[in-house]
């Protein structure tokens, strides 16, 4: 090779011009270092562990400027994470500034406040240890969700019976507060007040990066309120991010949240308290109040004559007291009464008891008592020309004739609890030509299908057990399915029977769906017990029926009968 | 149902809060409204399909030299700046506290010059000037007599709402 040559070589290497080689190698470089970057990361780290500690400083650096510039972002993102971090040590440093501002708006100059303090000095603790330890009886009255930067109201949700005031101004003047306060205090920009005194409530915040979740509570309101506040809050933060970010005005996609709001209606009553405090108050009553209060022994006593009274009062069949209690000078009476005996009332006044102060509950019930069944009997046959007679639970007619027995007739007849066998033998026949024996078959069966569907059997609360006083309307709906079961097989209707639960809307939805459930097969089960073919009758639970009117009837079993047409049932036939 | 909160700015006396005209009377006492110097009031806007409810704003103590807490403008959906016509130097406040609102809000602007029953001692260049700022509205009204109030509150809150109709495109 000529020296020339070599030179060249060598010039090309490592002379001036190397960077054609360089280059040639840098072209290369990234698929080189890319194959072995993890792992010459890995080797290195495991070597001397350098390797984090040249990052980390870096990462940070990198971090906060990024946080830096899109703050509401990382905040919006981070949130779920650190937000209990957060509102911790928020909390720490509000509630600091919060007894503060309280002093000065609320007690220093209220009659409550001083009379507070004096009440702290005088049992050597401090004013705020004196305020917890009170009685923590509190009721949320209103839970309000609000939109942050704007202060509008997303939705509210009142207690029971509160007196609300405006919620949407509420709303808005906590985020003028909050707005007046955040300037106040410019050091701390993510902060919020979670307690703001007014005359008569106490509201309490939970606060999230775009929405503010308040309670208005009368009385104390215990720090657990605050936590819970914080959760629901923190739920709907998560499940209505975007609705709560994109938000310009239109509130109704927040009608959705009205059960998180809802487990918010907390309130306690707490009675142990109450029982400490109750000597103290008495004997302070005693001194103060002699007189007062002897009249209360007085109208206590009065009650009492009224409660024996009622004890001993002669019963009357169709009424049964189930029980008397008394309750701050009123008296509940429970009592079962059949639709068609005397009045509750009636009868109370014909034993002279004075009914001002006397609270009745009647519950339904069907009195087997022999002058209930014949006072049922002389309803339905009152303006015929028919006499009758009853032994045991046979109902014997005389007199008349077989076409003024109508199927009507006969089927209230049958329809009487304790009525299980209806005697017309005695009743003089004639000849009805007009109607054939299928026609009336049909009126019978028609009418027999309404009088099923009337009929009703209650339950307790959270019973799904038949109570002994439901029992004859059990016998009665199994003395209508027979009967109609026997048309229905002389008409060649195939028919099937319905029967459905319901329970009242109080208390777990789902377990009351389980309940009407429960008290729809506990029905079957007696019916077939009682000789009902199983596979006529078929169960459903409904769930809940919101009759708050009448809470008892909507605790209930009814009946309905299905009947299928030709057609239906060649259609069931193919499914 | 669609809830708007609108802002109410100006001079001392303008007559912000004759505008509103009902007070506050929820359960927040004087001494908070004093204290945090907003007055907050609802109105109702019924239009034949739909119900707009506002919730007016009224930032007290603004001026050209004392400002106004900037937080109060969030989230608003528009804002009111007020002037009283028969007292010029409040157009300089106006135009101040404009300013500064821009800056914190992209929200539309509505100028009031306000006591139209009285004689205006504006003058014709001062109006001109008007045109340079880009008010979505100009508007005279007379909180006194009732001209032109409600018809501010109808305007705003039909641009506003129409603002927030979920798909505006
Ligand atoms: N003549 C007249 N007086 C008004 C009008 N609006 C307000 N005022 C009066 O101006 C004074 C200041 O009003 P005010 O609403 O308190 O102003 P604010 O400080 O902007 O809230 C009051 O005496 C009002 O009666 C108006 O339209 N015409
Ligand atoms: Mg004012």
């Amino acid at each position: 090779m000529p020296n020339s040559d070599i030179k060249n070589v060598q010039s090309l290497l490592l002379g001036e011009n190397n960077e054609l080689i360089t280059d040639a190698v840098r072209k290369d470089a990234r698929n080189i270092v890319g194959e072995v970057v993890t792992e010459a990361i890995h080797d290195r780290q495991a070597k001397d562990g350098s390797l984090v500690k040249t990052i980390a400083p870096m990462m940070e650096n990198a971090i906060s400027q990024s946080i830096e510039n899109n703050k509401a972002t990382f905040v919006d993102a981070m949130y779920p994470v650190v937000g209990s971090l957060v509102r911790k040590s928020v909390s720490v440093f509000f509630n600091s500034f919060l007894e503060k501002l309280n002093h000065l708006i609320e007690y220093s100059l209220t009659l409550k406040g001083i009379k507070w303090r004096i009440a702290a000095w005088r049992q050597g603790v401090s004013f705020t240890q004196y305020i917890l330890k009170q009685t923590f009886v509190y009721r949320v009255e209103d839970v309000l969700l609000i939109h942050k930067t704007s202060g509008t109201l997303l939705l509210d949700v009142a207690a029971e019976q509160s007196e609300c005031n405006d919620p949407e101004l509420t709303s808005a003047m906590l985020t003028a507060i909050n707005d007046f306060m955040m300037d106040s205090f410019k050091h701390n920009e993510e902060v919020i007040l979670d307690t703001i005194k007014t005359q008569e409530l106490t509201l309490v915040l939970a606060n999230s990066p775009k929405a503010i979740l308040v309670a208005a509570v009368s009385g104390i309101p215990p720090v657990e309120l605050q936590t819970h506040l914080q959760q629901t809050l923190d739920d709907i933060h998560q499940l209505y991010f975007t609705e709560l970010d994109e938000f310009v005005g239109d509130t109704a996609p927040f009608i959705k949240t009205e059960s998180h709001l809802r487990s918010c209606l907390l309130s306690e009553l707490n009675q142990s308290e109450q029982e400490k405090k109750a000597p103290w108050l008495a004997i302070a009553l005693l001194a103060i109040l002699m007189l007062p209060l002897s009249y209360l022994g007085f109208q206590q006593w009065k009650t009492q004559q009224v409660v024996n009274a009622l004890m001993a009062m002669p019963t009357t069949p169709g009424l049964h007291l189930e029980s008397v209690e008394t309750d701050s000078g009123n008296i509940l009476l429970t009592i079962m009464r059949d639709p068609v005996a005397v009045h509750t009332k009636s009868w109370l006044a014909s034993n002279e008891l004075d009914l001002a102060n006397i609270v009745i509950i009647e519950k339904r019930f069907a009195s087997l008592a022999p002058e209930v069944i014949h006072l049922k009997a002389q309803k339905i046959l009152g303006n015929t020309e028919f006499k009758f007679h009853i032994e045991g639970n046979e109902l014997r007619l005389t007199g008349g004739n077989s076409r003024q027995l109508s199927n009507q007739l006969l089927s209230e007849l049958n329809s009487i609890p304790g009525i299980n066998q209806l005697n017309t033998a005695a009743v003089r026949p004639i000849r009805q030509p007009q109607m054939s024996e299928n026609q009336a078959a049909t009126l019978l069966f028609d009418q027999l299908k309404k009088e099923l569907a009337s009929l009703t059997i209650t339950f307790d609360k959270q019973s799904a057990d038949i109570a002994s006083n439901m029992l004859p309307f059990v016998v009665s709906a199994k003395v209508h399915i027979l009967n109609l079961i026997q048309l229905a097989k002389q008409l060649s209707v195939p028919i099937g029977i319905v029967i459905s639960g319901y329970s009242d809307s109080t208390g777990n939805q789902a377990q009351n769906l389980a309940l009407s459930q429960q008290r729809a097969e506990q029905v079957k089960l007696s019916l077939v017990a009682e000789g009902v073919p199983n596979n006529m009758l078929h169960a459903v639970g409904i769930g809940e029926v919101p009759f708050a009117q009448v809470e008892f009837e909507a605790r209930a079993v009814m009946f309905s009968l299905i009947s299928l047409s030709p057609q239906n049932q060649a259609r069931n036939a193919n499914d | 149902m669609i809830s708007l909160k609108i802002c109410l700015i100006g001079g001392s006396a303008v007559g912000k809060t004759s505008l509103v005209r009902r007070f506050v009377d929820g359960i927040f006492s004087e001494k908070y409204l004093t204290t945090i110097g907003v007055k907050i009031d609802k109105k109702q806007i019924d239009f034949d399909e739909s119900a707009v409810q506002l919730l007016v704003w009224d930032i007290e103590g603004t001026d050209k030299f004392s400002g106004f807490n900037p937080r109060y403008l969030n989230g608003a959906a528009a804002y009111i700046v007020v002037l009283d016509q028969s007292r010029p130097d409040t157009l300089e406040d106006a135009i101040s506290l404009y300013q500064q609102a821009k800056v914190v809000s992209q929200s539309p602007a509505y100028l009031v010059i306000n006591k139209s029953d009285l004689p205006s001692k504006l003058t014709q260049i001062q109006l001109d000037s008007l045109a340079d700022f880009e008010f979505s509205h100009v508007i005279t009204t007379s909180a006194k007599a009732g001209d032109n109030v409600e018809k501010l509150f109808e305007l705003i809150a039909k641009q506003a709402s129409m603002e927030c109709e979920p798909n505006g495109e």
